[in-house]
């Protein structure tokens, strides 16, 4: 990849995860993948081990194998926000249920990923959660020459406004204000359109290069990166 | 049919019975006569004194009628006028119509004669009426109008009865087996207390399923253990592409094989879970969240995510709702399965095309139709489509997995709902009820 990973994680420092998975060799591969973006990692193969360490407090993010030796990843969450621990939980599960998002949701997790699934996206998803309470605060995003007033929704190049529907709107401020980081279509999916599947056709490009011949117009600006199977990245390449 | 056979068949019979009976009869009284006639012929001498217009003798001898005439044939003696003029003179019974014996109820009845030669040249002229085959005709008749006919129509109605119940059978059998036939291998044929063949077949029928059925989920099963003990050696294989591809700097053309690797091995996993999650429908282990929703703003959703690839070929992907119409079920479930079909319908149709989703409300709930200008679906392949795997050859070039409908078809049964192809002049109309038939 491409991409300079200290702008993704700069301004997060060091921070702590818990990984509780009993597939070794997995883990293995999380681990690698979590900290080349910088992130600490303790690793824990059992759910009872998984479950102290959690009471002990002290990461910013856990995930967490729906399945495992001793006690379910569900109850861990569970356990977890009984106590009323706010850390956000990313869930992680092979496909032994079909209704693992509602269980894992309903349990209080923050998101899902059904395994197998891409190292970048289990990157780009633990980075969303940990950027979350930022999002909600700003009223205004700015990324080079594009404005989006979020308040009276409307965007800008320059002093220029485009023309957006609503969705194209939604589209363009999960990007912005997820600028820098590689956004996948499983996030869109989720994220903007609140989708629980991913769709046979590749809908979701051409919803994107609608958007971009929009915010691009007739300018020489590039916005959007596309990352071969992965999905985007949205920032203002010149 | 069977009712003239048997009416036919019955008339023969009784046909065949009288005449045999009459042939029997008239050829004992021949024999009987000619008996007679010699035994007259011979003890002439001793019988001269008896007259033959004696009733007593006659009668004795079972006689109608008797004559003794002259050797140029004019009357002697006898109740018997004149010769009949077609009677052979040769100690043989003949059977003559006689027009001057009439029978009792009036009608010229057939008599039998026997003429001879007595050696003194005159001629003996016997003859006897055969009232006794009026009479077995008679009683033929009787037997026929009195007993067989009634009892016939009494069979005949039983008969129209229990045929009629049999084939209401059948006909539940027929059903049965269509039903079957259409997948529902845990559907068994009725058997009744009659302990007839119909019971026995259906006995074997049924057996024949069990074990069918058997052997399906025991393949069902193997299929789906393949499937769970897949995924995961290839999520590691992924797992360490992904991490080649990351953690080194890979000349580009190792980059692109990396990258064509890991999508063969996505569309593999994507196949697994599609056929896991049919599974998991189909053995009802799944904790489908119901709830009710409104299906027109469902699919006004998914047009919308739909829109843009419509557009690239520049296809009118339009939804017409009558009035708004609730359904109760896994709204996400369903969601996905109507994006199968509205991504089948967008695939399909060619450029220019239209994809027409109309939403219509009925007094058992809603119905969603999903009418394409493409090629449509021949009728022989419209059951086989929601099968598992199954492309259809003019399809098979279309990316994709063959399972996309196979999972609309389990989630649309997960849900007791209904999903099928109708008949259109042009394209392709998916039909789904949106409610369990009542």
């Amino acid at each position: 990849m491409s991409v300079d990973k200290a702008s993704q994680t700069g301004f997060l420092p060091r921070a702590k995860v818990l990984l509780v998975e009993d597939d070794e060799e997995l883990a293995g591969a999380i681990i690698d993948a979590l900290a080349k973006r910088q992130y600490e990692v303790l690793h824990i193969c059992n759910g009872s081990e998984g479950l102290s360490k959690v009471g002990e407090g002290g990461f910013d993010i856990l995930v967490i194998d729906r399945i495992l030796p001793e006690v379910y990843g569900i109850n861990i969450v569970q356990e977890l926000r009984r106590q009323n621990f706010n850390v956000p939980v990313l869930i992680i599960s092979a496909l032994d249920a079909v209704d693992e998002r509602i269980l894992g949701l309903e349990a209080g997790a923050d998101d899902y990923l059904i395994k197998p699934f891409s190292l970048e996206e289990l990157g780009a998803r633990v980075d969303a959660l940990l950027r979350r309470p930022l999002q909600s605060s700003a009223t205004k995003l700015q990324v080079g020459p594009l404005t989006l007033d979020l308040l009276r929704r409307i965007a800008f190049r320059g002093d220029e406004k485009i023309e957006l529907s609503a969705r194209e709107f939604q589209l363009l401020e999960y990007f912005m204000s997820n600028a820098g980081r590689l956004v996948t279509r499983q996030m869109l999916l989720k994220d903007v359109w609140k989708f629980h599947f991913v769709p046979q056709t590749n809908v979701v490009d051409q919803h994107i290069s609608k958007l971009r011949h929009k915010i691009e117009g007739g300018s020489t600006s590039r916005f959007f990166l596309n990352v071969r199977g992965q999905g985007h990245i949205f920032d203002h390449h010149g | 049919m069977a009712v003239i056979a048997y009416v036919i068949g019955t008339f023969v019979l009784f046909g065949f019975l009288y005449w045999n009976l009459s042939t029997w009869e008239v050829g004992r009284f021949r024999s009987l006569l000619e008996l007679q006639a010699l035994g007259i012929s011979a003890y002439l001498e001793g019988q001269k004194n008896l007259s033959l217009e004696d009733k007593a003798y006659n009668q004795a001898y079972r006689l109608s009628v008797s004559g003794l005439f002259e050797r140029d044939g004019s009357y002697a003696q006898g109740n018997l006028r004149e010769i009949p003029s077609s009677l052979l003179l040769d100690g043989k019974a003949h059977l003559i119509l006689d027009p001057n014996v009439r029978s009792k109820r009036g009608f010229a009845t057939q008599t039998l004669f026997v003429g001879a030669r007595l050696p003194d040249q005159r001629i003996l002229v016997i003859g006897r009426e055969t009232p006794e085959v009026a009479v077995l005709e008679e009683a033929v008749k009787r037997v026929f109008m009195e007993g067989v006919f009634p009892f016939s129509v009494v069979a005949l109605m039983i008969g129209a009865l229990s045929s009629r119940k049999m084939s209401g059978r059948l006909r539940a059998a027929q059903q049965q087996l269509d039903e079957i036939k259409r997948g529902a291998l845990h559907e068994r044929l009725t058997v009744s207390n009659s302990n007839d063949e119909l019971d026995s077949l259906a006995h074997s029928v049924n057996e024949m399923l069990a074990q069918l059925e058997a052997a399906m989920h025991e393949l069902e099963h193997v299929g789906n253990n393949i499937a769970h003990d897949l995924r995961t050696p290839l999520g590691r294989v992924r797992a360490h592409l992904d991490q080649v591809q990351s953690d080194f700097v890979l000349p580009t053309e190792a980059h692109d094989r990396i990258e064509l690797a890991m999508n063969g091995l996505d569309q593999s996993l994507n196949a697994t879970s599609a056929l896991l999650r049919v599974a998991h429908f189909d053995a009802g282990s799944t904790g489908a969240h119901f709830s009710e929703f409104d299906v027109s703003q469902m699919l006004q959703e998914l047009v919308e995510l739909y829109q843009p690839a419509a557009e690239c070929k520049a296809v009118a992907l339009v939804v017409e709702k009558e009035t708004e119409g609730f359904a109760r079920g896994d709204r996400d479930l369903l969601q996905e399965a109507f994006a199968n079909l509205i991504d089948n319908a967008v695939k399909f149709t060619p450029e220019q095309g239209r994809v027409e989703i109309r939403v219509m409300s009925t007094l058992q709930g809603p119905i969603v139709e999903i009418h394409d200008s493409g090629p449509g679906i021949s009728p022989d392949q419209r059951n086989r489509v929601f099968k598992r795997f199954y492309r259809s050859p003019e399809t098979r070039h279309v990316a994709g997995s063959g399972l996309g409908l196979t999972l609309v078809a389990a989630i649309i049964r997960l849900h007791g709902f209904q999903v099928e192809i109708k008949d259109v002049a042009q394209g392709c109309v998916f039909v789904v009820q949106l409610f369990r038939r009542s």
